[in-house]
């Protein structure tokens, strides 16, 4: 049951000052550990190949997950660390300094296999003290991380986490009521690993935060951010955030107090802001090409990356909602308990684009046609020695003279195009057409290729707003199945009626969370992946 | 605040109004009805998901029913030509059935042509090609048995007829008007009495992106008692359909279909009910001119607060903190805060 507004409001009059007490841990083995993956995925991320970035990318995800996860320290790291190859093919491909970091890296993981992780030792200890003293608390964690804090507790007489509440979302932690504690495993951080609501701190419902962060993981400047935040003169621990000096209001006031736990004599006395992991990640995650992405879960196992303002064909089971098959907006409109839509289906005949050969293309088609089958290595080489560096260049040449499909396919780029006709000697035996208005012959022949590429972009979208029309006109046909399936079932498959123009089926996933922080390459975006795979884009 | 009214929120015990929504209804109340003022954009952040935008509206809803000329009666002639105007020369020829966003015919709502009359209730006439838009005469059809008449009125007694699914401009029986009583939220308020009988559309409230029904449910969840009946803050706002009221002093904008539920000229005020709302609001251009009191929970995604906070942000090239009226507002509750920005002089 949501607290209302009256209660919170109340609880903040209550609550002069809020309190966090955060529990610093070191370790020397788990610190050479850290010190040597980062370095290993600095180090490769440098090198920019493209394997080397998808290492560095599964170590990153790997380390980030034991920065904000109580994982048990076994197998399991050592396991990891061994997936990306043998410390021999790693000096072979990628040379000695990341082999003597990877060595390291492995017997530190071997070295702590024998140790509990203090992270847990600590958070039972929490835990038991909170059980004790009867003082309601709940665990901010991600959904998959919910596991390795119930493994805490799992002899009888410790079953204390059955009473537990997790939060896990944005949305659970609206829903929570107040209570006493919320306990965090890692730094606080707005997206990506480790990440948690800003309101957490802008709007507490709880008078005590327990923080086990492992030491030199520091928060993210300005996490607590409210749009609205008052510039009064109560600040502290948070006093980063930017205030508003057109707001009134009282801004909520913390006093932290940081104990650490354990030893690190490490190669670097203490921590700084260089060696936070998820400062140097996070420089080095840059959007670059990849897009911020929002995880739709539609299980405990898969996910669908989606842009965040993608429009998600999706249905609603709640009765009255008012359009309950439409598209919607994930994270905003598209929310757990919902069912995304993924159709499969044929290719609607709706005769394609009217693009007819032109004048110009005919021209130069017929020429690269008959230049490529008379001698195509010179002919490629020539282009290449004019600059056309393209990839592939035999079978694009072979595509570009193609004169059956009209003015398409030809090359992408201005100059490339220029530097074809250059090289095919075209255009200067002065034939021209009627309407030809002067001007290089490339620049003619560029612009009509122009022409015909708007028209082909202009058809496929108004192909794909009929096949949209033709879909929902099919799903509210069907609604009545539709309600009866996700009534009874999480994942259904329904097949498009025989007599609709569209012939395929439905898949439709009810969602789990949604989940904002990723960042992950074109090709990930919209299909069903493992959650496994889907972390790695994690931010 | 009137201590016989009580409170309650989510079905939680009966209690004096707290503080918070007394502040919200003051607030709303307090908000400067002189439309010689600079525009003003205020964004308000709530600990917690709350009716707190509707409280605001009722609180402005208050204010306006003490102002003699915060009414639809005076311009509801002309109200009338345009939208005539507007289903003869571009509805009705219009072969787009019928979305303006999508159209972009720079109409808010389509015009069917309809007008209906509280003494006719179930009956509608439809305006005629008859129409004379000089002389400003409106004609229209209306069915007696199985024939048609042409009927015509003078302006001073249009106000009998009004557009189809809209309320009345006014009520002519006691039975149909507010009661006063309902409103004794501020105790010093001077009501004009006349205005419990007249709709006014000066005053919108623009509702969640998850449609009017979600807009509707969490103002329903606000209940008050006063004397011996109890009133949900759906339906104190009056606003058209939410309750049997039969006229609405508060005009509804759906965020998520970005239409109003009448055809009504830019609103003096606007109370947008959450983020999205609030930046809708705030970048369409119906708006420009009006007054805008967005009333936000913070507790979302950070993507969500950051356009918040750039919308404030890019609005401060043109706005300046308003520090008389933030000095003059009672002591804001904890938890909340609020900022007001007024347009600065040219």
């Amino acid at each position: 049951m949501p607290a209302t507004a009256s209660l919170v409001f109340d609880f903040f009059e209550n609550h002069p000052s809020f309190s966090i007490e955060r529990h610093e841990i070191a370790m020397a083995a788990f610190g050479v550990l850290r010190r040597s993956m980062r370095s290993i995925v600095v180090s490769l991320r440098d090198g920019g190949d493209h394997e080397a970035c998808e290492t560095a990318d599964r170590l990153r995800s790997s380390l980030s997950e034991w920065l904000t996860v109580p994982v048990p320290f076994d197998g399991a790291i050592l396991a990891a660390l061994q997936t990306i190859g043998s410390p021999v093919e790693l000096e072979a491909r990628w040379g000695r300094d990341i082999r003597n970091a990877f060595d390291s890296a492995l017997c530190a993981a071997q070295s702590i296999q024998l140790i509990q992780n203090p992270i847990r030792e600590r958070l039972r200890a929490v835990i038991r003290d909170l059980d004790v003293g009867g003082l309601p608390f709940r665990i901010y964690c991600h959904r998959t991380a919910r596991a390795h804090f119930e493994s805490l507790f799992t002899k009888p007489e410790d079953a204390l986490l059955g009473e537990v509440t997790f939060l896990h979302s944005v949305c659970d932690y609206r829903d929570s009521d107040t209570f006493d504690t919320l306990i965090k495993v890692g730094p606080f951080r707005s997206w990506g690993w480790g990440s948690a609501p800003d309101a957490i701190k802008a709007a507490p419902r709880f008078g005590t935060l327990v923080q086990i962060v492992w030491a030199g993981c520091a928060d993210e400047p300005g996490f607590g951010y409210d749009p609205v935040a008052p510039s009064a003169s109560e600040t502290t621990g948070s006093a980063a955030q930017a205030a508003d000096e057109s707001a009134l209001g009282t801004r909520i006031s913390w006093t932290q107090r940081v104990t650490r736990f354990g030893d690190d004599d490490g190669p670097t006395a203490g921590y700084s802001s260089e060696d936070d992991e998820f400062q140097v990640f996070g420089r080095l995650n840059q959007p670059g090409q990849k897009r911020r992405a929002t995880l739709v879960q539609i299980d405990g196992e898969q996910g669908i990356l989606y842009l965040p303002h993608s429009q998600v064909l999706s249905f609603d089971p709640a009765t009255g909602t008012d359009v309950p098959v439409g598209h919607r907006l994930p994270g905003e409109t598209l929310l757990p308990g919902m069912f995304v839509i993924l159709p499969q289906h044929d290719d609607l005949d709706l005769g394609g684009s009217q693009i007819q050969a032109g004048f110009f293309s005919s021209v130069w088609k017929t020429r690269l046609a008959a230049e490529y089958m008379a001698d195509p290595c010179g002919l490629v080489g020539r282009l290449k020695a004019n600059g056309i560096r393209l990839l592939n260049l035999h079978s694009s040449v072979g595509r570009w003279s193609r004169t059956s499909s009209g003015v398409l396919p030809a090359p992408g780029d201005r100059c490339h195009f220029q530097m074809l006709i250059q090289v095919l000697r075209v255009g200067l035996d002065g034939v021209t057409p009627p309407k030809h208005e002067g001007g290089p012959w490339w620049q003619s022949a560029w612009n009509e290729i122009r022409h015909a590429r708007g028209d082909a972009i202009q058809t496929g979208r108004h192909e794909h707003q009929l096949i949209d029309e033709e879909l929902l006109g099919i799903l509210g046909g069907l609604l009545p199945a539709i309600r009866c399936e996700a009534a009874a079932t999480k994942a259904f498959p329904l097949v498009i009626p025989s007599d609709r123009a569209l012939h395929g089926s439905f898949s439709f996933y009810k969602i789990l969370s949604t989940e904002d922080g990723f960042l992950a390459p074109d090709t990930e975006l919209n299909a069903v992946r493992e959650l496994n795979t889907i972390y790695q884009w994690r931010a | 605040m009137l201590s016989t009214v009580l409170f309650s929120d989510s079905e939680a015990e009966w209690c004096p109004i707290p503080r918070w929504a007394e502040f919200l209804i003051q607030l709303g109340y307090s908000w400067p009805a002189d439309v010689t003022q600079p525009r003003r954009v205020a964004l308000i952040s709530m600990p917690c998901d709350s009716a707190a935008a509707g409280l605001v509206a009722l609180g402005a809803m208050i204010r306006d029913l003490c102002d003699p000329l915060a009414n639809d009666v005076d311009g509801h002639y002309d109200r009338l030509l345009r939208y005539a105007r507007q289903y003869l020369h571009a509805c009705r020829p219009c072969e787009m059935k019928c979305n303006p966003q999508l159209a972009r015919c720079g109409y808010s709502k389509q015009a069917t042509g309809l007008l209906r009359s509280p003494f006719l209730p179930r009956k509608t006439v439809q305006i005629s090609d008859e129409t004379n838009f000089e002389e400003r005469q409106i004609a229209w059809i209306q069915r007696d048995g199985q024939n048609n008449c042409l009927v015509r009125r003078r302006p001073q007694y249009m106000t009998d007829y009004h557009i189809d699914d809209e309320p009345p401009p006014q009520w002519y029986t006691a039975d149909g008007e507010l009661s006063a009583q309902l409103y004794h939220f501020i105790a010093t308020a001077p009501f004009h009495p006349d205005n419990f009988r007249k709709s006014y559309s000066g005053l919108c409230l623009a509702g969640r992106t998850g449609g009017g029904k979600a807009s509707r449910e969490i103002c329903a969840s606000m209940r008050f008692r006063i004397g011996s009946g109890e009133h949900g803050l759906e339906d104190l706002i009056t606003v058209h359909g939410w309750s049997d009221r039969n006229i609405s002093r508060v005009s509804f904008f759906n965020a998520r279909t970005a239409e109003f539920d009448r055809y009504v000229a830019a609103p003096r005020i606007v109370v947008a009910d959450g983020d999205a709302s609030f930046l809708k609001i705030a970048g369409q251009t119906e708006f420009q001119e009006s007054n805008i009191v967005g009333v936000i929970h913070r507790i979302m995604e950070r993507e969500r607060l950051n356009a918040l906070g750039d919308k404030m942000s890019a609005l401060r090239q043109w706005y300046e903190p308003d520090e008389d009226m933030l000095l003059g507002l009672p002591e804001v509750p904890r938890g909340m805060s609020i900022s007001i920005l007024k347009r600065r002089h040219n």
